[in-house]
């Protein structure tokens, strides 16, 4: 775990990616309870616009002169398997953009807040997403406020009630 | 665990067991949700080392998925 948060930080320095938060099922871990995957998604800025495509070749020339082991679009550092995900609109901007700040495995990092974790599995909405978000909203010190106002803005309202329909939660 | 005969999940299951003992379903739940709580509250490294318990036990329930195990050394 060392190593990957470590190579994501080198990897920023270089400008290799942009500013970068730990997302996905790692966040909920972190905020939430322990809940099992196979990746640890790191997604990051690039500047590009929304409709650009972002080439992931400066990244992977980086893993082949590190000698890191790609499987699929992941990459295994020190042990751990790693996603880069490239930034995929405002809404994974401005998660990026407001993570927190946190020390893991004594490297310093930075985790999306509950609300952008949440808001980013409502549009996945996959099962695995609902289960996550219940988690988070279960365990977590989730701010209503910021997580309703990101719905709004990110017109995500159709979604958020397809999964409180889904999951009954509140009920 | 299972529920006690002549109970059903309805709404007028009372108590469950886990082969032991029984206890009422509140309790259980109320259980659950400590354990939830603990597990919550528990430093980031400490729930990676459970994530990587969870992920052995995938791996060797379903082979098939070849679901990766991490091995972090330096915790």
């Amino acid at each position: 775990m060392r190593e990957a948060l470590e190579t994501a930080n080198e990897m920023q320095s270089l400008g290799i990616i942009g500013a970068y938060a730990v997302i996905g099922s790692v966040a909920v871990i972190y905020w939430g309870t322990p809940t099992d995957t196979g990746d640890l998604d790191i997604a990051f800025l690039h500047g590009l616009e929304s409709h650009e495509i972002f080439s992931m070749s400066e990244i992977y020339r980086y893993f082949d002169e590190h000698d890191l082991k790609v499987e699929d679009f992941t990459v295994w550092i020190g042990g751990v398997k790693v996603q880069f995900v490239p930034s995929t609109g405002p809404l994974s901007d401005e998660a990026i953009a407001k993570a927190q700040d946190v020390v893991w495995f004594d490297v310093k990092t930075r985790v999306a807040l509950p609300e952008y974790v949440i808001a980013l599995k409502l549009v996945a909405s996959r099962t695995k997403d609902y289960t996550h978000i219940l988690n988070l909203l279960s365990n977590a010190q989730v701010d209503f406020s910021i997580l309703n106002g990101i719905i709004s803005r990110f017109e995500l309202k159709d979604k958020w009630n397809r999964f409180l329909g889904a999951t009954l939660w509140g009920q | 665990m299972e529920s006690v005969p002549g109970s059903n999940i309805m709404g007028t299951v009372k108590f469950v067991t886990d082969g032991k003992r029984t206890v009422p379903v509140e309790e259980m739940f109320r259980r659950q949700e400590s354990v939830m709580a603990k597990e919550s509250s528990l430093p980031f490294e400490e729930k990676i080392r459970i994530l990587i318990q969870m992920q052995k036990r995938t791996a060797e329930l379903r082979p098939d998925l070849n679901w990766p195990v991490w091995k972090i050394s330096s915790t």
